[in-house]
């Protein structure tokens, strides 16, 4: 049960604690991840941010460098092309040729020699690595007017063959790039003698030098490019696409804009290719072109790309190790959590024989030996406890048995003890005896023997089940004192008990299967009367106070038998009473009449020849008959008077109670008595309480009582008065009968009421049984009342009878 | 049972005495009863039964020969020709048990013996009118001298 319970209980807590043993390994698992993840990502985020500042910054400046350089160069390359050009068209013979060219007609052969040394001259010059792809020599104020024009035909000058219109004389120089087309011209005035310009010289600058300026070594990587652009949108050098899709005629970005514009900066913006790139622009105003420098994002940037790719991968890299790090952590840490949980769950569930394998020395292998340590106490707690529930039952339940088992003794005793009181019929009291004891204590047999009256043997009367029947119908008689249970008990009267029935008594035989025996005498008195013989399917069944019980049951038996004896003896006296009784009433039947019968003849025809029914008689024979029929009247009082006395000698007389009003009953025998008074001088009186209740008796008799008293009180009063009183009191009436007659002596009035009693007055007044004061006294008494005499000899005497109002 | 005048009615007397049945007889007709019959046991009763004329009213003694009253009344009520018919006792074992024991038995009246000619007649009236008589009879006065004699 408390088991039971436990199992139920442990059910939920199995589930909870399995969710605990994932949730540990998982919760540690995250955190150690999140521990490894979330500062190596910050610290790689900052890292990348930094660096990439760090790039751009450094990008920035290196283009602005390039941009530097480049502007520089140029700026020198231009100066040395316009000094170069400075000389030239200060040299005498360019001077010279330009005058003669201005002075003689072109048709004249000194034109053509002018004309043909300047030109060679000038295309030397071109052939000497000027750094100039042609010349051009212009007149007028205006310059609109050509006069030579020589061009290295191998070098470029640009798409545009055309030359620009000299526009500007004042200064030195001129340079512009062409707008149109990219070429840039350096122009300068040749001076005359005698001052004042004599034409231009314009040299065409050969761009090659400036895309070599350009192209050269920039230490900007693959994609790292300087270039110009004009403000019509054309570069020098002429760009292409890295895919070699067609370039718009007019280049165009961000950074071209705001060069264009006049500003100088750096930046990310996506070039005119539309690539991304970071670059530094500017504008040069001499040349009236911008600059730019840039670099593609993609490499100048690529360092910070590899750093970031290294990070992150770092980071994973590191992310990974540490899950799996973590993983074997966490497993070798919530392993043997898990372990000692899953123990403790199914120690919970009772299992205490369980416990955790120790193979660590940390906290959690401390953990492990105190838990071994607790399921070890708990183990041996719980043993013993099992143990000594264990014992504790046993002994409950033998202590239970042991109860159960006295109660059972108790009942026994007890169901003996009210048979024996309540059956009084030895027959059924002995066999209902034999079958309790039986039933009760499950013994194979139990039989009763009694000694027969000369004690010399031992007779069955009583056995249980079919063999105490056929037994009994058989006849078993023991001896006393022979060498059976029976025989020994039944002559020492001590009780023996035989662990192994071994010994044939002569009813053992029948009962093969028994195992033991104990034999009881049934005592009284120190008489031993039988002998209370029992056989058991167990060895050893009788122990000490199965024998002590067990002879108070004997005891019993014994008093029962004893009892049923005398019962029957009672009875035997009471029958024979009742014998006597009816004899008794009989006889009186028979006396009554005998007596009766002939005196009813005797009074009752004397009465009708007094009647006149037989005819007419003489007043002599009237007289006579009178004689006959008073003494026949007094004969048969006497008679009934001694019937009635006979009768409660007997005990056979009872009484009719009925309502009776005495009142009418008094004045009805007044009536009667008057007669008696006729002849006398005595007044006859009657004071009758008005409330006087009717009362519960025999009015017969209660007649019987007053006319009694009255007959006597007329018989012995000669003048006077007798006054009958009668008044409640209490919870009876009391009538009195009071008279003026001789009175009666102390002797007499003690004596009055014996039998055969009449007092001295009696004596000389022989009239009457002496029986009617008796059986006033008697009746009287039958109905619960009293009654007394008060008198005075000479003066009277007053009877005096109570009788109750309700029958008691 | 209607009230029967004395005159018409037919009364059995069951007495085994022959002076108490010739006091009875005498009183009777003095009553002015003329039918009647007078059988010793109950036993000549139920022999006669049949061959009886009308019976109104039977005056039985319960001391009887051969059976009592009682064993006779039970006979006669078994008889269909008496199941109804009246039965008194007239007995001298006038006792209360003794009239108990007959309104048990199935008596119809009671009158204790002595005969007192004086109310014998009256109580006869009183049965023939149907009306039920149980009496034990007067106790007598012991004393010398009678009572009024009309």
């Amino acid at each position: 049960m408390k088991n039971r319970s436990a199992t139920e209980q442990a059910e939920p807590t199995i589930s909870a604690t399995t969710g605990v043993q994932g949730g540990l390994g998982r919760t540690l698992l995250a955190a150690f991840l999140v521990l490894a993840i979330v500062p190596m990502s910050t610290i790689s985020f900052i890292a990348v941010h930094r660096t990439r500042q760090d790039i751009r910054q450094e990008l920035v400046t290196r283009l602005t460098a390039v941009a530097t350089l480049k502007e520089a160069q140029i700026q020198q390359w231009v100066t040395e092309r316009s000094r170069y050009l400075a000389v030239l068209s200060s040299k005498p013979d360019v001077q010279q040729g330009v005058m003669t060219l201005l002075a003689q007609h072109p048709s004249s052969a000194a034109y053509d020699t002018s004309y043909a040394n300047l030109r060679d001259g000038l295309r030397a010059e071109l052939t000497h690595d000027s750094g100039f792809a042609g010349f051009l020599l212009l007149h007028g104020e205006d310059g609109d007017e050509t006069l030579l024009e020589v061009m290295a035909p191998h070098k470029q000058v640009g798409t545009d063959t055309t030359w620009p219109e000299a526009e500007e004389t004042s200064g030195d120089r001129h340079v512009s790039l062409s707008s149109v087309a990219p070429t840039l011209d350096v122009t300068y005035s040749i001076p005359g003698p005698e001052g004042g310009a004599l034409g231009l010289l314009v040299g065409r600058l050969d761009l090659t030098a400036l895309d070599q300026i350009m192209t050269e070594s920039t230490e900007l990587g693959e994609t790292g490019e300087t270039y110009l652009v004009t403000p019509a949108g054309q570069s020098v050098p002429s760009l292409a696409t890295a895919d070699d899709t067609s370039l718009p005629v007019f280049l165009h970005s961000q950074g071209i804009d705001a060069a264009l514009a006049g500003h100088s900066g750096s930046g990310l913006y996506d070039n005119y290719g539309g690539q991304p790139v970071i670059g530094a622009y500017r504008w040069l105003p001499e040349l009236q072109t911008a600059l730019l420098a840039e670099q593609a994002q993609a490499e100048a940037f690529a360092p910070e790309d590899g750093l970031a790719t290294m990070l992150v991968g770092t980071t994973l890299s590191v992310a990974l190790l540490t899950t799996l790090l973590a993983a074997v952590v966490t497993r070798q840490i919530t392993r043997p959590i898990v372990r000692l949980t899953m123990r403790a769950v199914k120690i919970a569930n009772g299992d205490l024989e369980e416990t955790v394998p120790v193979d660590r020395r940390d906290e959690i292998g401390i953990l492990a030996r105190a838990f071994n340590i607790m399921t070890t106490e708990l183990r041996a707690l719980y043993n013993g406890l099992e143990q000594k529930v264990a014992e504790r039952t046993a002994q409950l339940q033998e202590a239970n048995r042991r109860l159960r088992y006295r109660a059972m003794q108790l009942a026994v005793s007890a169901e003996v003890g009210r048979v024996a009181t309540s059956i009084l019929d030895l027959d059924i009291l002995l066999s209902r005896v034999v079958q309790l004891i039986r039933d009760y204590y499950r013994f194979a047999y139990v039989a009763i023997f009694l000694l027969d009256d000369t004690s010399q043997w031992a007779v069955l009367r009583e056995g249980s089940g079919e063999l105490g029947d056929t037994l009994k119908a058989k006849g078993q008689w023991l001896s006393v004192g022979e060498p059976s249970l029976v025989g020994q008990v039944a002559e020492k009267g001590e009780p023996q008990v035989l662990a192994k029935a071994d010994v044939q008594d002569g009813s053992s035989s029948h009962l093969p299967s028994t195992h033991s025996e104990a034999a009881f005498p049934l005592r009284i008195g120190g008489r031993t009367l039988g002998v209370l013989d029992i056989h058991s399917f167990h060895a050893d069944a009788f122990d000490e106070d199965d024998v002590k019980v067990l002879q108070g049951v004997a005891d019993q038996i014994a008093i029962a038998i004893e009892n049923a004896r005398a019962y029957e003896l009672e009875r035997e006296a009471a029958r024979q009473l009742r014998e006597a009784e009816e004899m008794r009433r009989r006889f009186l039947g028979h006396m009554s009449h005998e007596l009766r019968e002939p005196l009813t003849n005797i009074i009752g025809f004397s009465r009708v020849i007094l009647k006149g029914i037989d005819g007419p008689i003489s007043d002599q024979q009237r007289s006579d008959l009178e004689i006959v029929y008073a003494n026949g009247q007094h004969l048969l009082g006497l008679i009934n008077d001694l019937l009635d006395v006979a009768q409660i000698e007997a005990g056979l007389m009872e009484l009719e109670f009925k309502e009776v009003d005495l009142r009418e009953l008094i004045q009805s025998v007044m009536s009667t008595i008057s007669a008696l008074v006729r002849d006398k001088d005595i007044q006859l009186q009657q004071e009758i309480h008005p409330e006087l209740p009717r009362i519960e008796a025999d009015g017969t008799r209660v007649r019987q009582v007053l006319l009694k008293l009255l007959s006597n009180a007329a018989k012995f009063t000669d003048r006077g008065c007798i006054t009958v009183r009668a008044w409640p009191n209490g919870n009876q009436v009391q009538v009195a009968v009071a008279d003026t007659g001789h009175g009666m002596s102390e002797e007499d009035q003690e004596r009055v009421f014996e039998r055969f009693e009449q007092g001295e007055s009696g004596v000389k007044h022989p009239q009457g049984s002496g029986l009617g004061l008796a059986l006033c006294k008697e009746f009287v008494e039958m109905h619960g009342g009293r009654i007394w005499v008060e008198s005075q000899e000479g003066v009277g005497s007053t009877f005096t009878f109570t009788l109750p109002i309700r029958r008691q | 049972m209607m009230s029967i005048d004395p005159t018409d009615a037919c009364v059995l007397v069951v007495e085994d005495n022959v002076h108490s049945y010739v006091l009875i007889a005498r009183l009777l007709a003095f009553l002015g009863v003329k039918h009647q019959d007078w059988k010793r046991s109950g036993w000549q009763v139920l022999e006669f039964a049949d061959t009886m004329p009308r019976v109104d009213l039977i005056l039985m003694d319960i001391h009887l020969p051969y059976e009592d009253g009682y064993e006779a009344l039970s006979k006669l009520r078994a008889h269909p020709r008496f199941a109804d018919t009246l039965i008194v006792a007239v007995t001298a074992e006038a006792t209360v048990s003794n009239m108990k024991r007959a309104r048990a038995a199935g008596f119809n009246g009671f009158i204790g013996k002595p005969i007192d000619p004086d109310r014998f007649i009256e109580q006869m009236r009183v049965i023939l009118r149907n009306q039920p008589v149980w009496d034990l009879g007067v106790p007598t006065l012991s004393v010398d001298q009678s009572n009024e004699v009309p």
